[in-house]
């Protein structure tokens, strides 16, 4: 079995699948009857959004949660109605629900479940609001904020963000390499960056620049995961000089121009410069490794190099299934001059 | 390092060469260090990894001018990393020089030539000769006599 083959395995055993998520639907689905049956919201319309909704899921490490993101698109316009007021009563409405409850957060409302105890896994709940809710295909708008004086509509187009991933790259083959690559480098990143604060790269935006780099190379992921870390890699530029001297990096990146998003967003906005200094020595580090993977004859070492970037999921074989038998022959003695 | 050999790569892991370097005569009284060179031959990719050596043992004869490998630990070793499934190869002898860039020597080609009259497991043996300057990998076989350089390499260019 080749490279190649190692790749597949170790994207089955890391993608999300199906049934790892049945629980966590049937937990959403009881929320969202929840809220429907509630006389204190408006009508919605509900979307799947996020990771999963794009085919690009990967199970969360130990110290993560399994998480599912719906969008609620409420039947209003956004003119009349409050930003704050709906995120406010899902809360309400939700805040009993689990032992963990709810929590406000700026991009949306987020219900937590345990499993033995443990936060396992979340629902985050994104309310949107339409500029005209007659025109479904009109502007929509997201209700950021976490307070009533702090909140606001931002224009948004998420319906579109999905079908921009999923449609990027050309059914088949293509399509699934580059779902693929993308779970490749989600994978790294969990493993990479820790859980709390902003020094995690945002998903959204290493699936956007795999979106607008990404080449097909059949039956070598190795080739195409290489390809699009060095379109990250290419994207950094240098802002600046810290005090000793050494440079401070930067990296922007806006939604597609093609997608009604609000004009000037970054998806990297949240990370300060020093995590996205910290995010290029990483990227740094993750091609120089896979470059040396590449350089790598011997299969199992190549395996082995590509365990110490990706996890254990990446899977070493022996060197009984990679090697031929052999009869045993060596020289007793030798002279040598 | 990397060579092409014949009809096969040779991948010749960094440890190998570093053992090896360890042993070169760079002091005007070093004696002649050896040993052999032993791999796997995967199955794909026509690849010979060598990943285990042996080094000078007790009972081996060593001058300036000469190493002749007696000990019977070289081939202990050599059953030992086999006695569960036999998936390790001899490769060929490695043993070190007192020149900055080694040439097979008379002695060297007799040993070599009797060796693959012996060797009834693979066809082709790869030599190495360390000098104090450069590397030499020489293919024996797969004709009789037939002895060719696969590869040289200066300790420096190697990266180790
Ligand atoms: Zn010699």
């Amino acid at each position: 079995m080749g490279l190649q083959a190692e790749f597949e395995k170790f994207d089955e055993k890391i993608r999300l699948s199906d049934s790892d998520l049945e629980d966590l639907r049937t937990k959403r689905d009881v929320l969202l009857g929840k809220l429907r049956d509630s006389d204190d919201l408006p009508v919605f319309k509900e979307f799947s959004q996020g990771s999963y909704a794009m085919h690009l899921g990967v199970k969360p490490t130990d110290d993560r949660e399994f998480d599912i993101d719906v969008a609620l698109r409420f039947q209003v316009d956004k003119e009349e109605a409050d930003p704050f007021e709906y995120k406010q009563t899902i809360y309400d409405i939700l805040k009993h629900h689990t032992e963990y409850g709810a929590t406000i957060k700026n991009p949306c409302v987020t219900v937590t479940y345990k499993k033995d105890g443990e936060a396992a896994y979340h629902v985050d709940l994104v309310s949107y609001a339409y500029d005209d809710h007659l025109d479904a295909d009109g502007q929509m708008y997201i209700a950021k904020g976490k307070t009533g004086e702090d909140s606001y509509w931002e224009a948004a187009d998420p319906v579109k963000l999905v079908d921009y991933i999923n449609d990027a790259i050309e059914e088949g083959e293509k399509r699934e390499q580059f779902r693929r690559v993308i779970r490749y480098l989600k994978q790294w990143k969990m493993r990479k960056f820790a859980s709390d604060g902003h020094g995690e790269p945002p998903s959204i935006g290493i699936t956007l620049i795999a979106a607008d780099h990404f080449t097909f190379h059949k039956d070598n992921d190795l080739q195409a995961v290489i390809d699009v870390s060095k379109a990250i890699q290419d994207m950094f530029f240098t802002a600046d000089n810290d005090e000793n001297g050494d440079p401070v990096y930067d990296i922007q990146l806006g939604l597609p121009n093609s997608l009604r998003f609000e004009p000037g967003n970054d998806v990297f906005e949240k990370m300060s410069e020093h995590q996205k200094t910290g995010f290029k020595k990483k990227v740094d580090k993750l091609v120089r490794d896979l470059d040396a993977v590449a350089k790598e004859p011997d299969l199992a070492e190549q395996c082995r190099k590509l365990s110490k970037i990706f996890g254990n999921d990446f899977s070493i074989p022996s060197v009984s299934e990679t090697s031929k038998k052999q009869v045993p022959f060596i020289p007793a003695t030798s002279s040598s001059g | 390092m990397l060579f092409v050999g014949i009809d096969e790569r040779l991948s010749i892991k960094d440890e190998i060469l570093l053992t090896i370097r360890r042993h070169v005569q760079n002091g005007p009284f070093r004696r002649e260090s050896g040993g052999v060179l032993i791999g796997r031959e995967l199955i794909e990719g026509n690849l010979v990894v060598v990943e285990h050596m042996t080094s000078p043992m007790p009972r081996d004869r060593r001058g300036r001018h000469f190493f002749d490998r007696r000990d019977a630990s070289h081939v202990v070793f050599y059953n030992e990393l086999n006695k569960d499934e036999c998936i390790y190869a001899y490769i060929g002898e490695w043993h070190t020089h007192p020149e900055r860039s080694p040439e097979p020597s008379v002695k060297d080609l007799r040993n070599w030539s009797r060796i693959r009259g012996e060797d009834f497991a693979r066809s082709v043996q790869y030599h190495a000769i360390a000098g104090t300057y450069e590397i030499g990998f020489w293919a024996f076989g797969p004709a009789d006599k037939q002895v060719s350089l696969m590869a040289r390499r200066k300790w420096g260019d190697l990266g180790l």
